[in-house]
């Protein structure tokens, strides 16, 4: 609560900054010259490779403009801290990389430089729909994409196997995975992870989208307690009563030992899901498409580069932004860091690693969250809704209803 | 009989807070990236000194080393000089609004910083303090906090002393030299070693004011190593050589540092 407080007010400070800080949503502005600073973060653990990485984009932004890039690797911790005191005392980055959820409270108080007016003649069709998702508000570009992540099943084969099921043949819908979690059930397995007490995103959300609803529009409009919200409850509640997701799933932040002792039919992972398995190499695994119910839909985040408003050289900083989002620099920066490349055509960098490659084919189907401002906000509230929810104190119907009043209270303010 | 349990629970004790450091140490040797599922994954089966390697690998390690003693030393020796002319002073001398002002100052401990974080980086940005050591340096020159540590173990001590050395002819300067200063020593030292675990191990404002790498200390060095999913044997080996000044620091003082915290009545 402290945090948010904290942030809230960086956030409120940095509306009065951007007030007084040049308007450059007009147009594109200035030329291209002088000397940036961009603020990056250690992607992987492995500082050399990375410094290796940036000098190569930089390098092909110093061979094409006459610029110089300062690239500032800066720590995880209390980034938005650092970067908003920065920002509101306008002694910050030009460039700096950003999640979806932070893009929209960044550019809704005009902490963020429009991009749009940079953009002609550069070569947007390529990136993948779904990563242009999460860099825009309002209709408005702040941010290219650089990377986005897709969580999906991993499959144990050994309890599939168990289950009498085929690996080649994997579940794609609701109804598909409720057969196979019948089957895992009487075997004695759990079917899956679900862990109530971690990130929406990789809980609820998922199944909402996947039953065809929402949870807020960046208008507002509140949608959680829609057809496709209170499905997503139930099929969650349904679960936790058939004993399908583990006991600790109310409160669970993770539930990799039961996965790990072979005791789960299928978990929700990512990249760092697939790493861990094939550095452990303990479990045989076969990776499933994101399921549907009426759409296929999985979570995945976007990273993305932006130019904040009160930067004294935009026309730079945006040239940067294009420049390191370009397909060449996006296999450069994931073949490092082992993402997924928001450009289609970058995807190549995968050819010969099949896993990665099929998950790189599943980040159309992503979302990243609840792009708006309100959207961390938010999240603790549905939360509390969904695990009232699977302790029996309200039915799903009642959790939707509570959860959207929740929401509309924050999103009121 | 009685005995033999009471070691047991001391030696039970005694392993349940070693553990962690345990834990830290051989986990630094170990080449793990991940936490494993197996309890006791820390253990190196086969030692390596890969993660010091790593860590050391190109000096910037060494240069952190320095910018840490640089931003703790002179704050530390600053501190206990400070703070304890104002801990006589305020406990000591009389003058109008003595109190009044002091706990002004010790109100001023009720102030989160990280209220104070924006106007502060404001002022230091208008300097040109921002990645330089005056940043992280001259906040923490005195602090109320060791003025009043001081200012208690002074109320302790008779005011014969002080009169004594009055009626031998010595002025405030001798007085607070030759004798406040020496019976005070616990205290001081008790402030240094508050002092230098406090500006060792702050994370948050460094990681607020600097942002070149070389200017980096130890604490957000090491946050600038580890990837987002971060390196199990790289923090344990950070937080190895991150530990060691901090523990020297309290194995050579801790006599003073538990005498100065119970005479100045803070148990």
């Amino acid at each position: 609560m402290k945090k948010i407080s904290f942030l809230t007010l960086l956030l409120v400070i940095g509306l009065v900054v951007a007030g007084c800080s040049n308007d450059t949503s007009g147009g594109a502005e200035g030329e291209v010259g002088g000397e940036i600073t961009v603020w990056a973060h250690p992607f992987t653990g492995d500082a050399e490779k990375e410094e290796e990485m940036w000098d190569k984009i930089s390098t092909s932004f110093q061979e094409e403009y006459d610029a110089e890039v300062n690239i500032e690797i800066i720590p995880w911790a209390n980034r938005d801290q650092k970067i908003l005191t920065a920002l509101a005392a306008n002694n910050g980055p030009d460039v700096f990389y950003a999640i979806p959820d932070q893009m929209p409270q960044y550019a809704d108080v005009g902490m963020l430089l429009e991009l749009d007016p940079y953009l002609e003649g550069y070569d947007m069709d390529d990136f993948v729909d779904s990563a242009l998702v999460s860099t825009t508000w309002k209709d408005k570009l702040y941010g290219l994409p650089i990377l986005q992540s897709v969580d999906t099943l991993f499959y144990n084969k050994s309890v599939i196997e168990a289950i009498g099921e085929d690996p080649e043949n994997l579940p794609e819908t609701w109804k598909e995975f409720e057969a196979w979690a019948v089957k895992a059930k009487e075997q004695g397995f759990y079917a899956t992870s679900f862990q109530g007490g971690g990130s929406m995103n990789n809980t609820l959300y998922p199944y909402i989208w996947q039953a065809g609803g929402d949870i807020v529009s960046a208008d507002n409009e509140v949608l959680i307690n829609g057809e496709g919200g209170v499905e997503a409850f139930s099929f969650i509640n349904k679960m936790y009563k058939n004993g399908w997701i583990p006991e600790d799933s109310v409160t669970a932040m993770e539930q990799n030992a039961l996965w790990e002792d072979g005791q789960m039919l299928a978990i929700l992972g990512s990249g760092n899901t697939l790493a861990n398995l094939q550095n452990k190499g303990k479990i045989d695994f076969v990776i499933g498409p994101p399921l549907k119910n009426k759409k296929q839909a999985a979570y995945g985040t976007t990273g993305m580069f932006v130019v904040p408003s009160n930067t004294d050289n935009p026309a730079t900083a945006a040239e940067f932004v294009k420049t390191l989002t370009n397909a060449e620099n996006q296999r450069t920066f994931n073949k490092v860091t082992q993402y997924i490349p928001a450009r289609e055509s970058s995807k190549d960098i995968f050819d010969e690693q099949p896993f990665l490659s099929q998950l790189a084919s599943y980040t159309q189907y992503t979302l990243p969250g609840v792009i708006n401002p309100k959207g961390r906000d938010i999240m603790p509230m549905i939360q509390a809704q969904l695990q009232a929810m699977l302790e029996g104190d309200v039915t799903p119907q009642e959790a939707a209803d509570a959860a959207a009043e929740a929401i509309e209270g924050a999103v009121s303010q | 009989m009685k005995k033999f349990f009471t070691y047991i629970l001391l030696f039970i004790l005694t392993f349940s807070f070693l553990l962690p450091f345990l834990i830290m140490v051989l986990g630094s040797f170990k080449e793990v990236e991940y936490v494993l599922l197996d309890p006791f994954f820390w253990i190196p089966n086969d030692p390596s000194i890969a993660n010091y390697t790593y860590i050391f690998r190109d000096g910037i390690f060494l240069r952190w080393i320095l910018n840490s003693v640089i931003i703790t030393i002179i704050p530390v020796f600053s501190q206990m000089f400070l703070c304890a002319v104002l801990g006589y002073i305020f406990a000591k001398k009389k003058f109008p609004g003595r109190e009044a002002i002091f706990w002004t100052f010790m109100a001023v401990i009720m102030i989160p910083q990280q209220l104070l974080i924006i106007p502060k980086y404001i002022m230091f940005a208008q300097f040109g303090w921002i990645n330089t050591y005056w940043a992280l340096i001259v906040p923490e020159l005195w602090g109320i906090m060791g003025v009043f540590l001081i200012r208690q173990y002074l109320q302790g001590i008779p005011n014969d002393f002080e009169e004594a050395a009055y009626i031998d002819g010595a002025n405030d300067i001798q007085i607070f030299f030759k004798i406040i200063l020496p019976l005070s020593i616990p205290v001081v030292a008790t402030v240094g070693t508050f002092s230098f675990i406090s500006n060792w191990n702050d994370l948050f404002q460094p990681l607020i004011y600097m942002t070149e790498e070389k200017m980096f200390p130890v604490t957000v060095g090491l946050a600038s190593l580890l990837g987002k999913e971060g390196n199990f044997g790289v923090e344990m080996t950070g937080s190895t050589l991150s530990f060691i000044p901090t523990f020297l620091i309290f194995l050579f003082f801790q006599r003073y540092f538990t005498e100065g915290i119970q005479m100045s009545g803070l148990k």
